[in-house]
């Protein structure tokens, strides 16, 4: 039995009776956080509905701590993760709070085509242990169908978007250089971290085959300007743990950077453990007016209001949360006249690459290189014009690369032996190893898709959840093929001795680049939003998060989600000011 | 931080819930332990263990329907049963890594890892290599009050994970990775579901 809808708040909720916010913002990650900042600064009144628990930098973030601080030595009770996270890939026993309990969040997929669903529930989200690397797309990307004729295009362009990726970047802090590569823009950085000295030998391997290789660029501040040092945010010191927490806020996250900026304003309310059930739509004026949603730990329910929704509860989940949405005027789901919605789901592909030792290295004195959180990147270099054109596949791939000793020597599970032998060839390897692994676009199909649950699956909280359809084409498996040929010819031109290449792709959902589902479009019968993130069927609401993208370039997202935030905030305060919104 | 809302409401343990007192429960969760099921309803201040015994599966309408008893510690400590629930398939996720190995009865049905193209890089536990990492039911209608609980157990959903570390629980997992395959691919095929239900139910009366 469901417990009645508490319409007005209890008392000690700190809510407001009946209040009308001037946005609700349902997710307090990249995109989340983003939109709290930007619409704040405008004078909006905002609550941010976060579905996991608040979070203590002090208490939750453990960058800090040595294996002999925490039990089981940082591998945590034995079975937990195959028992409880068994999706949560990138959880350690350091950092496995951020993430959700797979028990609780079911999801399901069809028989020999599953999907990896790494989801962080709790304020702050995916950015308090995200990847941190940060690419700019280029008009080879947002332009790629009338480069090549597959699918559309996406309904901006790098003009568009470029100012906004200047305000990212600027805000965010990321370390790189003007690489004046056309396909991969420069920005606005802060200095590169340097490469190590493996990185640096396979950069010139790299360029011996005709292949640029740059340093990565990363969202961690790496020099210091007047607006991070108002904000507390420290230098990274490079201890190398940024996805246990990062609690001197040198890797951009929501909990040091923009939740904060947001709150000092005083115009911003969180409330964390609010799972969001569904939008509600005014029966009389079409608009969205607010959501309803349950309290995770106490499963009391809610309904909050608001003039506009942004939707920012990462890419799946802003559109579980749409197709949860239905109502007689959106039997399909909310914006989903077109039918779009769900489709167009990809994610990159990885796994394919090689690994290798550099003997000029071995021996060597250890330093520390594992604190870097940094490495080599090398480019996309196929299908960029006529001369690159594969004759195999379309759009690209690029390399992440690293190079030198790990905390751990990883090396040490490929070498034969034991005893004192064994523990001077693990010494002599420890500063050799190189890796390389594709990072890969997927191209967008409409065949690959999500749509809620056909057979009446639930979560904990009763929300219905998602069954995900999706498979690699040919395309990929081509890319792949390619991808693993040229990061051998890579790493020998290097010098590397190869001790393994190939591999198996990442079966999609791994890299934890799900995007797409909610596609830009200007054809409201072809797409779900508009050009500045407004769905074409309820313009109150936005989806400002990866479920926008049109399609998946090669590069990590994060910083045309922030960009795409900046830019449809900003259209959302224009709109407002001109009565079309509120 | 701003306007933090964090509201922890206590749940206060009662002598003799009501039914449906405390809420309904959406969903359970359970751990293929040897032939049963076996998971803990977290509810503070009090954890409820319980086990579903299955008897035997079969196929219903084309679905997997699995018969078996129903045990829960109560809000009051004392252990109470239910026999004859069912618990019927409703969905299945695919599992990431390496899938269990057909149990002997089975082995000449380990299929070539990429019939596609020899040549192109296999994609990770799909097709073939595919493999089960959770099952979903749902059960039948549950008298929360006969099992000494206050909750609202008319329509409970049970995650069961499979993360076998025994052989039988292996082989367990491998036969309802195909039987799933068999009943929920592309290609429905109840005659060779019900081959795998029958090894399932053999290992369930061993």
């Amino acid at each position: 039995m469901i417990n009645q809808v508490k319409r007005t708040p209890p008392d000690g909720d700190n809510l407001r009776t009946q209040k009308t916010y001037d946005a609700i913002i349902v997710g307090s990650g990249a995109s989340g956080g983003m939109a709290a900042k930007e619409l704040t600064a405008a004078g909006f009144e905002v609550i941010v509905l976060e579905a996991g628990p608040p979070v203590d930098p002090k208490r939750d973030f453990t960058m800090h701590k040595w294996p002999y601080d925490v039990m089981y030595r940082g591998y945590g009770p034995p079975g937990w993760k195959q028992q409880e996270q068994w999706m949560q890939d990138t959880a350690s026993a350091y950092s496995r709070h951020f993430y959700v309990k797979d028990t609780e969040h079911p999801y399901t997929t069809d028989p020999g085509k599953p999907f990896l669903w790494v989801r962080a529930r709790i304020v702050g989200g995916k950015t308090l242990h995200w990847g941190r690397l940060s690419w700019r797309l280029s008009d080879l990307d947002f332009k790629a169908a009338s480069h090549d004729g597959f699918d559309v295009d996406w309904p901006i362009g790098y003009a568009d978007i470029a100012p906004y990726y200047d305000r990212a970047e600027e805000f965010v802090g990321v370390s790189g250089n003007n690489d004046n590569l056309w396909f991969l823009p420069d920005g606005k950085f802060l200095p590169p971290m340097k490469l190590t000295c493996g990185e640096q030998l396979l950069r010139r391997g790299s360029e011996k085959t005709g292949r640029p290789a740059i340093a990565s660029r990363v969202a961690m501040l790496t020099g210091s300007k007047p607006i991070h040092q108002k904000h507390g945010r420290a230098l990274c010191h490079y201890c190398g743990h940024c996805g246990d927490g990062c609690d001197v806020g040198a890797m951009f996250n929501s909990v040091a950077s923009t939740l904060p900026v947001a709150a000092a304003t005083g115009r911003m309310t969180l409330r964390p453990n609010s799972v969001v059930r569904h939008i509600v739509v005014d029966t009389n004026t079409g608009k969205a007016r607010g959501v309803a949603y349950v309290d995770r730990l106490t499963r009391d329910e809610y309904e909050v209001f608001g003039k506009v929704i942004i939707v920012a509860a990462s890419t799946l989940e802003s559109t579980r949360l749409l197709l949860n949405s239905k109502s007689r005027q959106h039997p399909n789901g909310l914006g989903n006249s077109s039918g779009v919605l769900g489709h167009y789901l990809v994610d990159h592909f990885g796994g394919i690459g090689a690994t290798g030792l550099f003997h000029v290295l071995e021996g060597r004195d250890p330093v520390n290189e594992d604190g870097k959180a940094s490495g080599l990147f090398i480019p996309r270099f196929r299908n960029l014009d006529k001369d690159s054109k594969h004759p195999k596949f379309l759009r690209g791939y690029g390399f992440e690369c690293s190079a030198g000793a790990g905390m751990f020597p990883g090396v040490a599970r490929g070498i034969p032996g034991f005893g004192s032998e064994f523990k001077r060839q693990v010494r002599r390897y420890y500063t050799a190893p190189v890796y390389m692994t594709t990072r890969a676009a997927m191209l967008s199909r409409f065949e690959n898709f999500a749509e809620i649950d056909p057979g009446g699956v639930v979560d904990a909280w009763g929300v219905p959840v998602l069954r995900i359809h999706i498979q690699h084409s040919d395309n990929e498996r081509e890319m792949a093929k390619d991808a693993a040929e040229t990061s051998e010819e890579i790493l020998r031109a290097a010098g590397g001795e190869l001790t393994s290449t190939g591999g198996r792709m990442t079966a999609p959902g791994r890299i934890i680049h799900e995007l797409g589902t909610a596609r830009m479009g200007t054809d409201p019968k072809k797409s779900v939003l508009n050009k500045y993130n407004q769905l074409h069927d309820v313009r109150n609401v936005f989806v400002t998060d990866g479920a926008a993208f049109v399609g998946s370039a090669n590069q990590n997202p994060t910083l045309t989600i922030l960009a795409l935030t900046i830019r449809a905030c900003e259209y959302i305060v224009d709109e407002s000011k001109r009565g079309n919104l509120l | 931080m701003g306007a933090v809302i964090q509201k922890q409401k206590s749940r206060t343990a009662r002598s003799a819930p009501r039914a449906g007192a405390r809420g309904r429960l959406y969903s359970i969760h359970a751990l293929l332990s040897g032939q049963e099921f076996i998971g803990t309803i977290e509810s503070p201040p009090r954890n409820h263990d319980f086990r579903f015994t299955p008897a035997e599966g079969r196929l219903k309408n084309g679905m997997l329907e699995i018969n078996g008893s129903f045990s829960v510690m109560g809000d009051d400590g004392r252990a109470r049963s239910s026999n004859g629930v069912t618990a019927t398939l409703a969905a299945m996720q695919g599992g990431l890594g390496t899938g269990p190995s057909p149990p002997e009865d089975f082995a000449s049905r380990n299929k070539a890892v990429n019939p596609l193209d020899p040549t192109f890089p296999v994609t990770e536990s799909t097709d073939s290599l595919g493999f089960v990492a959770a099952l979903f039911f749902r059960l039948s209608p549950l008298d929360g009050r006969t099992l000494g609980l206050g909750f609202d157990l008319s329509r409970v959903q049970l995650n069961l994970r499979l993360a076998p570390v025994s052989q039988p629980e292996r082989d367990m997992q491998w036969l309802f990775s195909a039987l799933t395959a068999a009943l929920l691919g592309k290609v429905r095929d109840e005659v060779v579901a019900q081959q795998y239900l029958d090894a399932i139910n053999r290992l369930l009366k061993a």
